[in-house]
């Protein structure tokens, strides 16, 4: 009846870690980790050039894996417009980030645990009607700063980058970005127009997602 | 089952005059298989408002436990509000001049007949983060809503409860209301069915034929829980799990 189920089997890290996709997502962690190894990553963003193109579903296994190598990892979900984040863990997110960033007084952050120890959850919370103005605060950059200080890695995601200003907002204040493209559907011309947009405001794009890609025969010998 | 939106405390609105008009309402609903009401008062912003204050609510509510009691009727009632939409309401519930659903976290709220406002989406953030939960009062009568029940859905995924009434269900109020209505359980933008009991004869506060009725469309499962389960995690401050409303094409 729900998408919950659904969205609770995509994540294949968790699931099936020793399939190829989560295999896949092994190297993609190792891949970020060699990135930037004299500056290490600490925070990273993950977007997309348009809906659909599995930036959640990367994001949440990357997380997992990441969790599973025993780092202290925090998702957070700046996904202001559709947050899914908490689906993959059948998790609730009426209270988040956004609860966080307009709280009165100073409140514990409202993290949610996963069945993964390491990996914690910091949902949406309540979806404010201008995300972008949420996201470029100043109250955004000490939730940052908080996060930093309660994980080895702290993973955002957000909307698609050509639609609207919220991921270009938030990549200029994280160490990394990355961007989830899917093979045969997202156009070069949409890839580079990301690219553009991210590289305006001086975000640091460590790499690229391909999503959907082909795998060659003879890659099924490791499965 | 639990009926969410109720009329039944006497002389404070359009809804029940009398105490023994309140009871006799009970006996109906009870007689209906209800076991849980809420005792929903319009609030002062409402037109429909005669006297409203959190302690005279309680005092009409503790007078209502009492006969029901004396008269062995086996009805428990909560107090809530229909609150109408107005600014401030966030600063009134916190005050104590606006009253949840009980012991709860969630509201019942009305909009205007005729229109979804353009302040909304903020009023809600504002409600939400303050840990507020919405129920959506009668949403069917919205003309703007019943041309484009498309509205909703921003709503919906804003974790936006949608309850609608029995007797327009059940084509009470005519067929245009119930097309209404239909079309919002065949998109999955319902998740309350309630009585908005005014009297004994108005709406009477029964829900079992509408929950009947939407059975036909949504299956029995998911037509129970617009009456037991969805309400009881409302009253309950429990986790809800709201499924993606579709798209009316």
């Amino acid at each position: 009846m729900t998408t919950e189920t659904q969205d609770a089997l995509a994540l294949v890290a968790l699931r099936d870690p020793r399939s190829v996709a989560a295999e896949a997502y092994r190297t993609l962690r190792t891949n970020i980790q060699f990135s930037s190894l004299d500056k290490p990553l600490h925070t990273l963003l993950v977007t997309s050039t348009s809906a659909d193109e599995g930036k959640s579903t990367t994001l949440a296994n990357l997380a997992v894996t990441m969790a599973q190598a025993e780092q202290r990892v925090i998702l957070v979900d700046c996904d202001l417009r559709r947050p899914s984040l908490h689906t993959f863990f059948n998790l609730q997110n009426e209270v988040g980030l956004t609860s966080m960033i307009l709280a009165q007084d100073e409140m514990p952050t409202p993290l949610q645990s996963t069945p993964i120890p390491d990996l914690k959850l910091l949902a949406s919370g309540p979806l404010p009607p201008r995300p972008a103005d949420i996201l470029g605060s100043r109250r955004m950059e000490a939730v940052i700063e908080r996060l930093r200080n309660e994980a080895d890695v702290v993973l955002f995601d957000t909307p698609p980058v050509i639609a609207v200003t919220d991921a270009a907002v938030l990549a200029t204040r994280v160490d990394g970005v990355l961007l989830v493209l899917q093979a045969n559907k997202t156009s070069r011309e949409r890839a580079r127009r990301a690219r553009e947009i991210l590289d305006k405001v001086k975000a640091n794009v460590v790499g690229a997602v391909l999503n959907n890609a082909e795998i060659e025969q003879e890659y099924d010998y490791y499965a | 089952m639990i009926d969410l939106h109720t009329h039944i405390l006497y002389d404070l609105d359009d809804g029940a005059s009398t105490l023994e008009e309140s009871l006799e309402m009970a006996r109906i609903a009870a007689a209906d298989g209800i076991h849980t009401i809420a005792a929903t008062p319009h609030s002062p912003a409402s037109i429909a408002s005669r006297h409203y204050s959190p302690t005279l609510i309680v005092q009409r509510l503790d007078q209502l436990r009492a006969a029901l009691q004396s008269e062995g009727i086996g009805l428990n009632v909560v107090e809530g509000t229909e609150i109408a939409y107005d600014g401030g309401i966030v600063e009134q519930l916190r005050r104590g001049d606006l009253l949840t659903y009980g012991s709860s976290r969630a509201i019942l709220l009305e909009l205007s007949s005729n229109r979804i406002p353009p302040t909304l989406e903020n009023a809600l953030f504002n409600l939400q983060v303050a840990g507020y939960r919405i129920v959506l009062a009668h949403p069917e009568r919205i003309v703007e809503v019943q041309q484009d029940p498309n509205l909703l859905i921003p709503l919906i995924e804003r974790g936006v409860c949608m309850q609608i009434t029995a007797s327009a269900l059940v084509g009470e109020q005519g067929r245009h209301l119930q097309q209404v209505c239909e079309t919002f359980l065949s998109h999955a933008m319902v998740h309350i069915i309630a009585s908005d009991t005014h009297s004994t004869s108005s709406r009477p506060p029964k829900l079992a034929a509408a929950c009947e009725y939407a059975a036909t469309l949504v299956g029995a499962a998911q037509a129970a829980a617009f009456v037991t389960t969805i309400p009881m995690a409302l009253l309950q401050n429990q986790p809800l799990h709201l499924p993606q409303p579709k798209k009316v094409k």
